[in-house]
């Protein structure tokens, strides 16, 4: 088995509070060391002027398959991630058929197997079917393998139903992840953030109330139950509000937030740009200004990105009939470097600990720090290093970028899965 | 007796080396007060030529893809089109969307067909901007979802102006189902840019997310205040087929709250005018009295509509640049 070593470049790992410029030594899969003056290995890489830190961990990937593979492949997907620097997955259960039940899990996990791309961890549906009515096996999907139990895009709007659906998860210790959500107040008919640039185009909106209403309700409930609840892509100012509220003594309450939401704001739909079309929207700046708040003081634990990916004429359609979501993986990253730790709203480690740290304690896995012994999965990023984004050169199949022609900082340089170099 | 070739050659002679901005009329925003007053002077000799066949669109194609219902839309356009000589073609329907076939396929297979301008109508709001990019035609937004119809602004502002003058210091007072109406779009855009001031009136669930901050109006839920000492009441019908009827409590109630009478109308100005955008619901919206009285101007408004459609038809089929397009 051969070693490497890793020289000169700045190690962080936020699990392990270290922040320095070192060597770390990769042997057997494993860290093997860290510091100066390591034993010399079979290959060695110079990291001057770079940042190590433990490999990402995505909580929210769309990988399509079964069911979409014209959009994305298990294996484009992966590539994909890779590409963005990210080692570990969580593969989101709106496929076809659904991940209600362990042969989804079963046959992700063996393509996930076959490919040797990055570590794929599927979340099965909380309801059969998504359906919001009858509960999903969640025993059987524990066993198979999966690490969450979400309906994914669509909120379960019985809350006998969602109350259940908790305690049932909580039995078989699995976390529920939730996207908040109160159908009713849009009538299902809303298209982007309700404000002035709804009122603007002519689309109806979605209101921050509706995001806030769905939180609302989840939290009651997860408090009650006591369930491990994670709140997905959270994009307003008061449903960040009533989590950091829930939070406060709880740690079974985490929640996380997509580029998308401190990146952008909701003018970004602006001549109809359906690649801006997402769910819950991109939402307005007072909105945008919360999350980054949230992010600063802690009540964000997680930037996942809520990948999406589309084939062109999914989007090539009126407003109202195209499809919701932007891929996001291979972009991520330097989004974060990009907005939110030029301007010093996060540290590097801070970021680190969101994409990579608190993520894989969410899913509980062992991965998300570079103690002595632990997987060797490793992001290696020149944090400097400025590029366009330019979707054709996307590993993913999805060319649907709402970052699209944005000057990023941050590039990804080299991915280790396992101690196996990706990239 | 009118002379033809008297007001042909005025129209020339009045348009000059104008030039419209756009290539596509999407949106009021595209123009500027000094464009509406160019489009304004050029309606008002088509509206003396009346129906009289003209070349100027001869050899030219005018498709008239319309995807909703229309009356006075639809045949306003086509009459604007052949009196100016153009070959207009209905060429759009619901069948392409039954069988599948996506709005872009159908905007260029209507381009193959070389015309110079295509009229759109969709309930999808944003379509024809859209769209616009793959066509070498022109495009004009005939009514789009609940944004935006350029046109029926622009007639509705040559109604005013021809009224009262100018616009400025003026208060045009409009009423009704503000949230699902794009004629109101497109006026309130048309109104700021010629100076009115414009007041709202209509309950709280008719209404736009932040309508007073988006468009600088002034909201009255109360319609008798709302009308004291405007210049033009316009009123707006209730769109059920858009879902309105889950927005009021009854049409009985609606109407007692908002319907225009003649004790309310008498609240405005001495000459105040009062118009319509059609289709009009008698005794819901508008007392059936005030639809005839000699300060209505509901039929003016169809009349002036011919005109600035010909206008918008000639000002684009003729423009003296070349779009730029691509193919999906």
């Amino acid at each position: 088995m051969t070693s490497i070593l890793i020289q000169n470049g700045r190690l962080i790992d936020p699990k392990n509070g270290i922040d320095e410029i070192t060597d770390i030594l990769i042997e057997q899969k494993k860290v093997k060391a860290i510091g100066k003056n390591l034993k010399k290995a079979d290959a060695a890489i110079d990291a001057t002027g770079k940042i190590i830190c433990p490999g990402l961990v995505d909580l929210q990937v769309h990988l399509r398959e079964p069911g979409r593979e014209d959009r994305e492949t298990i294996e484009t997907g992966l590539k994909a991630a890779l590409a963005g620097g990210i080692t570990s997955v969580v593969s989101m259960p709106n496929l076809n058929p659904v991940a209600d039940n362990q042969t989804v899990i079963e046959f992700q996990l063996r393509k996930g197997e076959l490919l040797q791309l990055a570590n794929i961890f599927p979340a099965g549906a909380t309801t059969v079917g998504q359906k919001g009515k009858y509960l999903s096996e969640m025993r059987e999907l524990k066993l198979a393998g999966a690490v969450a139990v979400t309906d994914d895009g669509v909120d379960i709007q019985n809350a006998g139903v969602l109350e259940k659906a908790m305690e049932w998860a909580k039995t078989f210790n699995l976390p529920v992840f939730s996207h908040c959500e109160e159908v009713s107040l849009h009538n299902g008919e809303g298209l982007m953030h309700e404000g002035q640039w709804s009122t603007r185009l002519g689309l109806p909106g979605v209101s921050a109330q509706v995001e806030d209403y769905g939180v609302f309700r989840s939290i009651l409930l997860a408090e009650k139950t006591g369930v491990q609840f994670h709140a997905l892509h959270c994009s307003t100012k008061k449903g960040l509000e009533i989590i950091a509220q829930a939070k406060q003594g709880n740690s079974k309450i985490t929640c996380e937030t997509c580029p998308q939401y401190f990146a952008l704001t909701d003018e970004i739909c602006k001549n109809y740009n359906t690649d801006a079309k997402m769910y819950p929207p991109i939402r307005s700046i007072e909105h945008q200004q919360a999350v980054i708040k949230r992010l600063k003081d802690g009540t964000i634990d997680c930037i996942s990105t809520d990948h999406a990916p589309h084939i062109p004429p999914d989007k090539c359609k009126p407003f109202a009939e195209a499809a919701h979501g932007s891929v996001g993986l291979e972009t991520s990253l330097a989004l974060g470097i990009t907005h939110l730790v030029e301007p010093n709203h996060l540290t590097f480690s801070q970021l680190i600990e969101k994409m990579s740290t608190n993520p894989a304690k969410v899913i509980h896995i062992d991965r998300g720090h570079l103690s002595l012994g632990a997987t060797a999965d490793i992001t290696i990023f020149d944090p400097k290093e400025e590029w366009i984004v330019d979707p054709k050169q996307f590993q993913s199949k999805g060319r649907n970028c709402v970052f699209k022609g944005m000057k990023l900082t941050g590039k990804v340089t080299h991915v280790f899965v396992a101690g196996v170099q990706k990239v | 007796m009118m002379d033809k070739k008297k007001l042909l050659t005025q129209l020339k002679a009045t348009r000059g080396d104008y030039q419209i901005p756009c290539h596509d009329l999407v949106s009021i925003d595209q123009l500027t007060e000094n464009d509406c007053e160019h489009i304004f002077s050029l309606a008002r000799i088509f509206r003396t030529l009346k129906t009289e066949k003209l070349d100027l669109l001869k050899g030219s194609s005018v498709g008239i893809a319309f995807f909703e219902s229309s009356t006075r839309t639809k045949s306003s356009f086509d009459w604007a089109g052949k009196h100016l000589g153009a070959d207009v073609v209905g060429a759009g329907s619901s069948t392409a969307e039954k069988k599948g076939e996506s709005m872009f396929d159908v905007i260029q297979v209507i381009d193959a067909m070389q015309p110079k301008v295509v009229v759109i109508r969709t309930r999808y709001s944003g379509l024809p901007e859209q769209v616009s990019q793959y066509t070498s035609a022109s495009v004009i937004n005939a009514g789009d979802g609940i944004h935006e119809h350029p046109t029926q602004a622009l007639l509705d502002g040559l109604t005013m102006v021809d009224e009262l003058g100018t616009l400025r210091g003026k208060i045009v007072t409009i009423v009704g189902d503000i949230s699902h109406s794009r004629v109101f779009g497109s006026l309130v855009r048309l109104l700021n840019k010629l100076g009115a001031t414009v007041r709202v009136a209509a309950p709280e669930t008719l209404l736009l997310e932040k309508t007073e901050e988006t468009f600088g109006v002034q909201v009255f839920y109360n319609v008798e205040e709302a009308l004291k000492d405007a210049d033009v009441i316009y009123t707006l019908r209730i769109q059920g087929e858009r879902g309105s009827y889950g927005n009021i409590s009854t049409i009985r109630e609606y109407s007692k709250a908002y319907g225009i009478s003649a004790e309310r109308f008498a609240l405005a100005k001495q000459n105040a005018i009062i118009m319509h955008a059609g289709p009009i619901q008698r005794d819901i919206d508008i007392h059936h009295v005030l639809v005839g009285i000699p300060e209505s101007r509901i039929l003016h408004q169809v009349e002036n509509g011919l005109a600035i459609r010909k206008t918008l038809l000639w000002l684009l089929a003729t423009k003296n640049e070349e779009k730029k397009f691509k193919r999906i």
